[in-house]
């Protein structure tokens, strides 16, 4: 897996290359607590390249959102794979995050 | 004839390797995308859980995997070397009081993307079902 930052404005924008699961998550991890470090408010994560994520992904998705709302920031998600994105439909993990169809409507909002 | 039977150390970094020599198994039955998703992360989770928390990551005890394919089903189970658990009491994680917690959505997503899911009388064997011609639901159940 890859992880990729960028700034774009206010925001910060993860791009996730690969699986995030069991064996990749803590990879993952470590792209988000480099964001979190540089104190970023807004960062939004496209999931575009990504077409499998575990419950170990998902988890630490969690994760990163809730460090990420307890500095006071807003996680997004962009991009999700339609597969991807019904994992996030049967756990209700879509009433959780935010969920959007394109990196562009992330940053926007 | 007797069903294919494998295993794999318990050692993570052998979970990719027992999914990929399950979907290539399942290749001749031409399945849909979606469906060998649901097939290779039901089968990896169940993997994770026997070697985290059945063999508690000894790598020396073995997760045994066996599947079959017939009559328009696949069965796949997966065996750990652990006392089991017990299975009727797995907290819901979409609730208000665990949807944050780490733990809870593998046994969760298998019961919702297979078919039938079912365990030994001890918990340390999970057997599950995915209809893949005629049956039921297709997983297709939420």
């Amino acid at each position: 897996m890859v992880v990729k930052d960028k700034k774009v404005g206010d925001a910060v924008v993860l791009v996730v290359e690969g699986e995030i699961n069991f064996t990749s998550s803590p990879e993952f991890r470590k792209g988000f607590l480099k964001i979190l470090d540089s104190k970023a408010q807004k960062v939004v994560v496209n999931l575009a390249g990504v077409a499998y994520v575990d419950s170990s992904g998902l988890a630490t998705l969690v994760e990163a959102h809730q460090k990420i709302k307890n500095i006071g920031g807003r996680l997004k998600l962009a991009n999700l794979t339609p597969k991807v994105k019904s994992l996030f439909e049967i756990t209700k993990l879509e009433k959780l995050f935010e969920i959007y169809s394109t990196e562009e409507d992330a940053l926007k909002s | 004839m007797k069903d294919p039977v494998f295993e794999i150390p318990s050692d993570p970094k052998y979970i990719r390797p027992a999914s990929a020599k399950l979907i290539r198994a399942l290749r001749k039955l031409k399945l849909g995308r979606e469906t060998l998703f649901d097939i290779r992360l039901c089968l990896e989770e169940a993997v994770i859980n026997a070697i985290k928390y059945g063999n508690k990551l000894d790598s020396r005890l073995p997760v045994v995997i066996s599947y079959a394919i017939s009559d328009g089903k696949i069965e796949i189970t997966v065996r750990d070397q652990g006392e089991g658990f017990d299975y009727k009491a797995t907290p819901d994680p979409r609730s208000d009081t665990n949807i944050l917690k780490h733990g809870g959505r593998g046994i969760f997503l298998i019961k919702n993307l297979m078919d039938e899911v079912g365990y030994n009388d001890s918990g340390n064997e999970i057997k599950m079902i995915k209809f893949i011609s005629g049956g039921k639901s297709h997983g297709s159940k939420r």
